[in-house]
């Protein structure tokens, strides 16, 4: 009985996801189709029409983000790109086209990181959300088994293996934290506008937000959003004028 | 304040050293005769100044001149530092007033100096009328200096070549040079010079002198450069501009005629202290023709790359013995009085056998340096090639070619495993070179083409139920195991519980065994066996030996005694002993209502006593 509530678990899981891709792939084709044809609008609209209907992949995000650029639109191609990087962390062509968008992005600001920083970033990007949480169960699982194999059979290095485990839980416990901190915060400039010290038009203008630039968003308000810009200067700005990744 | 310490210790110094450089400035003996105008009106008087440098002035004796009446005024001396060098100078002062008008000579005028005797230039002056002086004095404090015509005599730039005629980029020294008699100047500017067909040097810092010039004592400027033609014809140079300021007397206010004014308008300070004005004024040299000639093609050798002048050209290699791929630095120097901007530097080209890196050259104090690297692309290379350099000689009006090299060149071939220290060149594969950093274009990847991995937007795996079911389910496995060992390891020290735990199943096993006696009918052993199983149980029980049981020791044992069943299991032990012991005849009646009578006294302990 048991077994056959697992089955079907499983089985409804393998549909849904089939589902997924059998619905979204002819409309992806589609919009590659637009894209190569030059029709960036169309295929913009296509890929778009994907996400709408609830589905997402990191190629769609990719794509889109491809389209964006070839119509100028920077701020919506870096966008795109930082969520396809978000669901394909280590794609070669992904970290090509978003190093190569951010370039372009005028006055881009970035925080100069320390050895230590570096290390931390390169750990906590080089996983999806989805990789690190496998990896925890897996050193979940491994720590508990090298634990029962302590006790029940005496296993001599099982302490060693189980702190080794621990750390690495830990690591990697902790650099999850962080990327759902990051992701969830993480926004990217769809358009350029002025950062404020305060939410109105009135307020002096702190500094510029080029279109691309990334950015967290701290808080929203009416019609604003409170921003941090990677060197750490926080302004108020138009909440249009950034998307979450 | 400071300065003026510094200056008072100086203008100290400077006296101090003067006797002492007495016999130095001896050989640098000189007698000038100056005035301050040529042209002066009846009823003023000009200056006439003797100056004597380099040894003490004696007293003077005009002769009488008809016409004029000649006054001694006094001493002035005059010490001055030009290029670290010093000198003095003592200058005469008479004051010369005219009698009459007309064209009048002062003569020269013979002083024995250290035994030798020096003669001045005699002066010419003309005496006008009142009023028709074309150009009125200038002095500081006097009056009448705004108009620039009325200077002219004062204040003036003279441009002048060294040569008239010139090769092609030839060299030509320049001077510009500012004269200024008698009068305040400040904020001098540096020249400017229509160089059409030239290319100007910058000036140096302008020189510092006197010089008398038509008798008139001069303060000099000098601003010296060279100029190059750039092509050939009749050339123009100049005119040269210089502003400056000068600083003259303001004509006092006075009133209009007619105009009877306040005394209160007159500012008494004017009339007693003097007041200035600062003037700009431009002053304009003629030009001069210059004609430049073009090099000759005849003779002209092949190495000549521009260099009109004369020059030394110097090269050296080092080191002379590498390996394949080790740099050699070629030096080259070129130095000379020509225009060392039009020499193009002999550098090595590439080849089949060399790589050759960008040389370095550098141009300064009238040299040009070539650094360049080479490097052996091979072991066949056994000398670096003969290096010439040509140039023209505008004195000798023809080329000359300098020759350097060969160089000889040891180059030994890389060991087997060995690494070429130049990038780009591998061991391996032979002499490879690097060309120059390949440019590579930029733009975005291509699209995707599959779309990889689908999910619900937003899913992650931490939202999913499974995984999370799969968390909890592990931990839950994962506890039961650890509590399980926990308990184990509990029974292994705890012989109490271990014993209570026991005693249900082995009273369990031993009541089976007693059944089986039962139907066997084998009356012995069903009791033995059921009163030792009710020993068992309640030794176990009660954690006592099973030996000494008995119905005394389980009553001592419940909270509240049940006497029915401590009456059941006295019944059982007692008719159970006589069977065992005594023979006694038993019924399967019997039997089996002790069997269920023990039955139950273990269900009743088990539910009722801990």
């Amino acid at each position: 009985m048991k077994k056959v509530a697992i089955i079907t678990l499983l089985g409804l899981m393998f549909v849904r996801a089939a589902f997924a891709v059998d619905i979204s792939a002819p409309n992806f084709a589609k919009a590659n189709a637009a894209y190569r044809d030059g029709k960036y609008d169309e295929a913009i609209a296509d890929y778009e029409a994907i996400l709408t209907s609830g589905f997402e992949s990191g190629a769609i995000y990719y794509n889109l983000g491809n389209s964006y650029f070839k119509k100028q639109e920077l701020g919506k191609a870096v966008l795109n790109y930082e969520r396809a990087k978000r669901l394909l962390p280590r794609d070669p062509d992904v970290a090509a086209n978003t190093q190569f968008a951010l370039s372009e992005v005028q006055n881009d600001v970035q925080r100069p990181l320390n050895a230590w920083e570096r290390l931390w970033e390169g750990h906590i990007k080089f996983y999806s959300v989805n990789e690190m949480a496998l990896i925890l169960l897996i050193f979940l699982v491994l720590f508990g088994a090298a634990h029962l194999a302590t006790l029940y059979l005496h296993w001599k290095a099982g302490r060693l293996a189980m702190c080794a485990v621990a750390v690495l839980f830990f690591i990697f416990g902790y650099g999850l934290q962080a990327k759902l901190a990051d992701e969830y915060n993480a926004a990217v400039a769809v358009r350029s506008s002025a950062a404020r010290f305060e939410p109105n038009e009135k307020a002096t203008v702190y500094f510029e937000l080029p279109e691309g630039q990334r950015c967290q968003v701290q808080e929203r308000e009416g019609g604003w959003a409170k921003i941090v810009r990677p060197d750490g200067k926080t302004g108020w700005v138009d909440a249009g004028s950034v998307e979450g990744i | 304040m400071l300065q003026l310490v510094l200056r008072s210790f100086l203008f100290f110094v400077l006296l101090s050293a003067g006797p002492l450089s007495q016999p130095v400035l001896a050989e640098d003996i000189s007698v000038e005769a100056s005035v301050n105008t040529t042209t002066v009106e009846l009823g003023s008087s000009l200056r006439l100044t003797i100056t004597v440098t380099g040894a003490d002035a004696p007293p003077i004796q005009f002769p009488k001149i008809d016409g004029l009446e000649i006054r001694y005024l006094g001493p002035s001396t005059k010490i001055s530092v030009i290029n670290g060098k010093m000198s003095r100078s003592t200058g005469l002062m008479f004051t010369v007033i005219p009698l009459k008008t007309g064209q009048f000579q002062i003569p020269s005028i013979t002083l024995p100096l250290s035994g030798k005797n020096y003669s001045t230039d005699p002066v010419a002056i003309t005496v006008v009328d009142s009023g028709s002086s074309g150009s009125k004095p200038v002095h500081p404090g006097g009056s009448g200096g705004g108009d620039t015509s009325a200077l002219q005599d004062k204040i003036f730039v003279v441009l002048s070549t060294a040569k008239k005629e010139a090769y092609l980029n030839e060299p030509i020294p320049v001077e510009i040079k500012l004269f200024i008699n008698e009068l305040a100047v400040k904020n001098v500017q540096y020249p400017s010079l229509s160089t059409d067909g030239f290319r100007l040097e910058p000036f140096a810092e302008p020189e510092r002198r006197q010089q008398v010039m038509g008798g008139i004592s001069y303060q000099v400027l000098n601003f010296k450069t060279f100029l190059y033609p750039t092509r050939a014809g009749d050339l123009t140079l100049g005119p040269a501009k210089l502003g400056a300021n000068i600083v003259i007397a303001s004509s006092p206010r006075r009133g209009m005629p007619g105009d009877i004014g306040s005394i209160f308008d007159d500012d008494v300070f004017d009339e007693f202290m003097g007041r200035f004005e600062t003037k700009t004024v431009m002053l304009e040299s003629a030009g001069i023709g210059i004609k430049v000639l073009p090099l000759p093609e005849e003779g002209k050798p092949a190495s000549f790359s521009g260099g009109v002048g004369k020059y030394n050209f110097e090269m050296s290699v080092s080191p002379s013995e590498v390996k394949v791929g080790d740099p050699v630095t070629v030096r080259m120097r070129v130095a000379g009085d020509g225009n060392l901007k039009a020499v193009e530097m002999p550098a090595f080209k590439e080849s089949k056998d060399l790589k050759v890196y960008d040389p370095k050259v550098t141009e300064q104090d009238g040299e040009k340096t070539l650094e360049q690297v080479v490097i052996p692309k091979n072991d066949a290379v056994r000398e670096l090639p003969v290096v010439e350099f040509s140039y023209f000689d505008t004195s000798e009006g023809k080329y000359f070619t300098v020759s350097k090299g060969p160089f000889p060149l040891t180059v030994t071939p890389l060991a087997k495993g060995e690494e070429a220290k130049v990038v780009g060149m591998l061991a391996s594969s032979g002499p490879i070179f690097r060309d120059q950093p390949e440019e590579l274009g930029k733009d975005i990847h291509f699209i995707k083409d599959e779309i990889g991995p689908v999910q619900r937007r937003g899913a992650t795996l931490l939202r999913q139920g499974g995984f999370i079911v799969g968390i909890i389910l592990f931990f839950l496995a994962w506890l039961g195991l650890f509590v399980n060992y926990l308990f184990r390891q509990r029974l292994t020290t705890d012989h109490r519980l271990a014993r209570r735990l026991q005693a249900p199943r082995q009273a369990k096993a031993g009541l089976s065994q007693a059944a089986a006696f039962l139907e066997k009918n084998d009356a012995r052993n069903f009791c033995d066996t059921l009163v030792r199983t009710l020993q068992e149980y309640f030794g176990n029980k009660f954690h006592v030996p099973q030996n000494t049981v008995t119905v005394a020791l389980i009553a001592s044992h419940m909270k509240n005694n049940n006497d029915k069943v401590l009456e059941d299991l006295r019944q059982v032990f007692s008719e159970c002993e006589l069977v065992r012991f005594a023979s006694a005849q038993i019924t399967v009646e019997k039997m089996k209502a002790h069997l269920q009578k023990a039955q139950e006294t273990i269900d009743f302990f088990e539910r009722n006593v801990k």
